[in-house]
């Protein structure tokens, strides 16, 4: 089933995100580049998107504008109720550090940092706002199934332990947002599915909106709607009826 | 060959701001040897031009007088090319109604150009015979004390006063220090040399027909010691007063003397800012290979040979020496300008040669070239070792050792900070050891030449608070051309304002030692003299040594003599026909000139007399007395000189002006260089980071607290470079210091406690200066693209 492109421009406070008429446009040398283009979305509180599309195609952009690592060229970004298209160097680092929970594909833990001190650090990012943090990071890596492994340093996890250590500290801080690149790219198979099991938990039992970027349609399936970009449009938005659970797919 | 030139352009493109970097720190190596060494072949070659030129005596003789016509005999000695004779007169000379200075008369030929020891004209005209109220003015005595051309001078003769017109400033080798006895500081404003008319000379001073100093020069291939034994036997009748060599000249043996200080300088700045530098380009080359382990695993893989790697990360080291040593030359050429103008200045050489020296712009390329190729070839060679898929690995040296936290946080982690801002930069530097211990390293070796700097400045300050404080404890000293009584030392005594008076005996004196032989002045004083402080180093106490009759010699001397407490010296003086013993009792520890002292009880045997003479006066004056006591001084009938203490420091300090001028020099490379090195090795820190800390803004760290945490990085590996550096610096001065010591002055270095501070203040300044780059580089991180890509 297919929802229309192009939605009615509102903000209601069930919407976690609001794009409208969003560009991105890059400059190489003397040459533009339309990364995105006139893309309008709503997203749902609680919703697992899925974007889907080729490589170059726009969908890691989508999400860092998202994410407010990057700023749109035109149109208005709303997350979690606030315009951030106007937001500055500042506004955007505490609408990272608040609301947005990120996982890479490399995972990007940092070296020095046990798993239970990478999440501490989030927590201790949250703390900074003057939130005393509601979890420690103990509780959260026994949610990811890491109980044993808290002071393990990245390089001594596999690498599906250490995207599970990144997204006990994507949700340490109780995100609006989580937003995953590829988070299962550089895993196999069944790291793969662990972590996507994981992400799923999360959004179930926590109500976290989850936004993954993938290339790889059987993992899209697990969404409750996949965005399919298309040379930096949205093509289409499609609503999976029957969300396929995380230990059902195979690719 | 083309592609590895084409990658190392692209690479130089891509870390353009630390390759200009390290090519400025190559630049400033380069530009120290150029203006060091050519400074100093500039100065010797208007050194040695000015003294061919004006023709310097290759020795003279003073004698107590003797007719004109025996320089004839003299110009008929074998081996003598030239010989001029003339009479040299020391008298008093009346500046103003209160200033007196010594006057130095010296009969010259109106008729002619002299053929020893010639002067150069450099204003006004020269002097015409038979006129004996004209006379040439020495030009660093005009130029202290503002006469010129017109001006007339009051000299003292016979206890008359007689002026004289100033028709011409001059300048001759014999005075370009202007000094009467080798090992003195020059004090310009108090000893006037001027030019006279001979027979002019002869006529104010009652002298007719008399020359007292032949000036001689002998021909190439003569052996010199031959011929002054056989001017001094034609002279012989006529009671030689002494004979001085070329080397031994007071004027030429000070130029000399600094000359090789300035070698010596030479020598060592040049090398320590090359090393400096390539250190640096090590570190940072080294760092590139680190960076680019990926790369090279690529190019291996794909066939690249062991050779050509090692060639395309040789090729940075290249053209960083070519485009540094090209800079450098060019800096050097200008600086090399400007400080030999300072130094013919400082010297009062009259002639300035400054030419390029083919040798040193080929000596700059070679060493620049040499210095960076080896400093580029340990990490080219790693980069060579390297297997594809090890390099292609992740680095293992980003990791902590063994997966445990850090030894400072195991032992001291219960009082340490717990928040992860401060425990990230304790760990970052303990995971990339070898990186932290290229950080020390460049901290410390960029603090080398900074310590070095400052600790010249304390240097000469210590020596002289230590000369003018401890060592020389009297207010002014008179010299007296006879001897004067008990009478006259207990008149000087009562005088309003003289506090106290120590007369002394200041004797000529060759020692020879078993090797060599040293010329200088031996003072023989009382026992309880009080005037010079001590610092024996070994042998007996003054008092004792004064009492038992020995000889304090100063540790130079001994050195040079090759002695020790307990041997005998051979003492010859112009007042004595046989060599007369003097035992080594004590060796002291001096700084300014070689001073020896020996009791007056023995110098009776130095001058062949059978009571007690003084020729010197040591006082202590009231201040507000002083003026009044140096005139009635100058009054005093004989008095050769009255040398104030006070002026005596303030010519020091003006002749160290020069020290201070090439200390900032220093400084102002040592900053540059500190800057460069510390900005290098940050900047290199923060972009092998890149990954990391645009993940840590990715999840909400903000900038200031990135900075926090870099500055505390920086200043934890600070805290270790800088007593290394502080250390390393304080060596470099001594050894520096060690070859500079010479017989006008021994260098020792000093350090105070609060240059510690300054030195500590400046080189943290630097360092969070040079952090400004790579921080600013931080915030520009695009963090889309930084958190995509593989460290």
């Amino acid at each position: 089933m297919k929802a229309p492109v192009t939605q009615q421009a509102t903000t209601t406070t069930d919407n976690i995100a609001v794009l409208r008429d969003v560009y991105k446009t890059y400059q190489m040398g003397e040459v533009e580049i339309h990364a995105l283009r006139e893309v309008d979305l709503e997203i749902r509180r609680g919703e697992f998107i899925a974007i889907l599309g080729p490589s170059g195609s726009g969908k890691t952009t989508l999400l860092n504008l998202l994410g407010g690592i990057d700023t749109p060229s035109r149109g208005s970004i709303v997350i979690d109720g606030q315009d951030i298209s106007g937001f500055n160097r500042k506004q955007l680092t505490i609408l990272r550090r608040e609301k947005i929970g990120f996982i890479f594909q490399f995972f990007n833990l940092i070296p020095t940092l046990t798993a239970k001190e990478n999440v501490e650090y989030a927590l201790e990012l949250e703390a900074r706002q003057g939130v005393k943090p509601k979890r420690d990071a103990a509780t959260l890596l026994d949610m990811v199934g890491l109980k044993e492994r808290l002071d393990h340093f990245p390089f001594q996890l596999s690498g599906g332990e250490q995207q599970r250590v990144a997204v006990a500290r994507a949700i340490a801080k109780e995100p609006a947002l989580i937003l995953g690149d590829e988070p299962t790219g550089n895993l196999d198979f069944r790291m793969g599915k662990l972590v996507l099991k994981t992400l799923k938990e999360v959004n179930v039992a926590e109500g976290t909106t989850c936004i993954i970027v993938t290339h790889n349609m059987p993992i899209a399936q697990i969404a409750d709607r996949i965005i399919h970009i298309r040379d930096g449009e949205v093509a289409e938005i499609e609503t999976v009826e029957n969300p396929v659970p995380p230990e059902d797919v195979s690719w | 060959m083309r592609m590895s030139l084409l990658k190392t352009w692209r690479d130089f493109k891509v870390r353009k701001a630390q390759f200009s970097a390290l090519i400025i720190l190559v630049a400033l190596g380069i530009a120290s040897y150029v203006a060091f060494i050519t400074s100093y072949n500039n100065l010797n070659a208007s050194a040695d031009f000015a003294n061919e030129q004006l023709k310097l005596a290759d020795f003279t003789v003073r004698i107590i007088g003797a007719p004109r016509g025996v320089v004839e005999k003299v110009r008929h000695v074998n081996g003598v090319r030239a010989v001029e004779g003339r009479l040299i007169v020391d008298t008093g000379l009346d500046l103003t109604e209160e200033d007196q200075a010594q006057a130095r008369i010296i009969g010259i030929p109106a008729d002619r150009e002299l053929a020893v020891n010639d002067i150069i004209l450099l204003e006004g005209s020269p002097i015409q015979k038979g006129d004996s109220r004209t006379c040439l003015l020495q030009n660093k005595f005009a130029e202290e004390t503002g006469k010129g051309i017109g001006d007339t001078l009051t000299i003292r003769v016979s206890g008359e006063k007689k002026i004289l017109r100033i028709s011409g400033i001059a300048a001759s080798p014999e005075y370009f220090f202007a000094m009467r006895q080798k090992g003195e500081i020059p004090i310009p404003k108090e000893f006037a040399v001027i030019f006279m008319e001979q027979r002019e000379v002869e006529k104010f001073f009652g002298r007719p027909s008399t020359y007292n100093d032949f000036a001689v020069r002998v021909i190439d291939v003569a052996d010199r010691s031959l011929v002054i034994d056989k001017v001094e036997d034609v002279l012989e009748p006529y009671r030689i007063v002494e004979t001085v060599k070329r080397e031994d000249q007071p004027s030429n043996f000070s130029l000399r003397e600094e000359i090789k200080q300035n070698e010596q300088i030479a020598n060592t700045m040049p090398t320590l800012i090359l090393f400096i530098s390539a250190l640096a380009l090590y570190i940072a080359l080294s760092r590139l290979v680190q960076s680019q382990r990926g790369e090279i695993g690529l190019a291996k893989a794909l066939g690249y040979s062991d050779g050509q790697i090692l060639v395309q990360y040789l090729l940075f080291a290249l053209f960083i020496a070519l485009a540094g040593s090209g800079l450098g030359i060019v800096l050097g050429q200008y600086m090399a300008k400007a400080i030999t103008q300072m130094y013919i200045d400082l010297l009062n050489i009259p002639i300035l040669k400054h030419q390029l020296y083919p040798e040193v712009i080929i000596g700059a390329v070679v060493l620049s070239t040499v210095f960076c190729l080896l400093a580029g070839l340990v990490p080219a060679l790693a980069s060579a070792r390297l297997l594809p898929v090890q390099a292609m690995r992740f680095d293992p040296n980003l990791t902590l050792t063994k997966g445990r936290v850090t030894l400072i946080e195991r032992l001291f982690g219960w009082i340490l900070p717990s928040t992860l801002t401060f425990r990230m930069p304790i760990r970052n530097i303990s995971r990339a050891r070898k990186r932290s211990a290229y950080t020390v390293i460049g901290i410390a070796f960029s603090l080398i030449l900074t310590v070095a700097t400052w600790s010249m400045f304390d240097s000469i300050d210590y020596m002289m608070k230590r000369q003018f404080d401890e060592i020389e404890r009297y207010d002014m000293v008179a010299v007296f051309g006879r001897e004067i009584t008990n009478a006259q030392v207990l008149t000087v005594d009562k005088w309003k304002g003289v506090e106290n008076v120590q007369p002394a005996l200041q004797v000529p004196v060759m020692l020879e030692g078993p090797g060599t032989q040293h010329e200088g002045i031996v003072t023989a004083v009382w026992p309880d003299a009080s005037f010079h402080g001590f610092t024996i180093i070994e042998g007996e106490d003054f008092a004792t040594v004064f009492k038992k009759n020995g000889l304090i010699i100063p540790e130079g001397i001994a050195k040079k003599l090759e002695v020790e407490v307990g041997d005998i010296l051979m003492a010859d003086t112009p007042f004595i026909d046989e060599k007369e013993a003097l035992k080594v009792m004590a060796v002291s520890d001096e700084q300014l000139g070689t001073p020896m002292f020996t009791s007056l009880e023995q110098s009776k045997k130095l001058i062949r007399s059978g009571t007690i003479v003084y020729n010197s006066l040591y006082l202590d004056v009231d201040q507000r007395w002083e003026k009044n006591v140096e005139e009635q001084l100058h009054d005093l009938p004989g008095i050769i000189q009255v040398q104030m203490i006070s002026t005596f420091k303030a010519v020091f300090e003006d002749y160290m002006a020069f020290m201070y001028f090439f200390g900032a020099v220093l400084f102002g490379f040592a900053f540059a260089m500190a800057f460069i090195v510390i900005y290098n090795t940050f900047t290199a820190n923060v972009i092998e980071r890149t990954r990391e800390i645009a993940t840590m803004m990715t999840i909400g760290e903000d900038r200031s607290h990135l900075a926090l945490m870099i500055t505390l990085e920086n200043l934890i590996l600070a805290m270790v470079g800088i007593p290394f550096g502080i250390y390393l610096g304080i060596e470099a001065m001594s050894a520096m210091f060690e070859s500079m010591t010479s017989e006008a002055y021994t260098l020792k270095a000093a350090l105070y406690v609060q240059s510690y501070f300054g030195i500590i203040g400046s080189i943290m300044i630097i360092l969070l200066l040079s952090e400004i780059p790579p921080i600013l580089r931080i915030f520009r991180i695009n963090l889309a693209e930084a958190i995509k890509t593989l460290d």
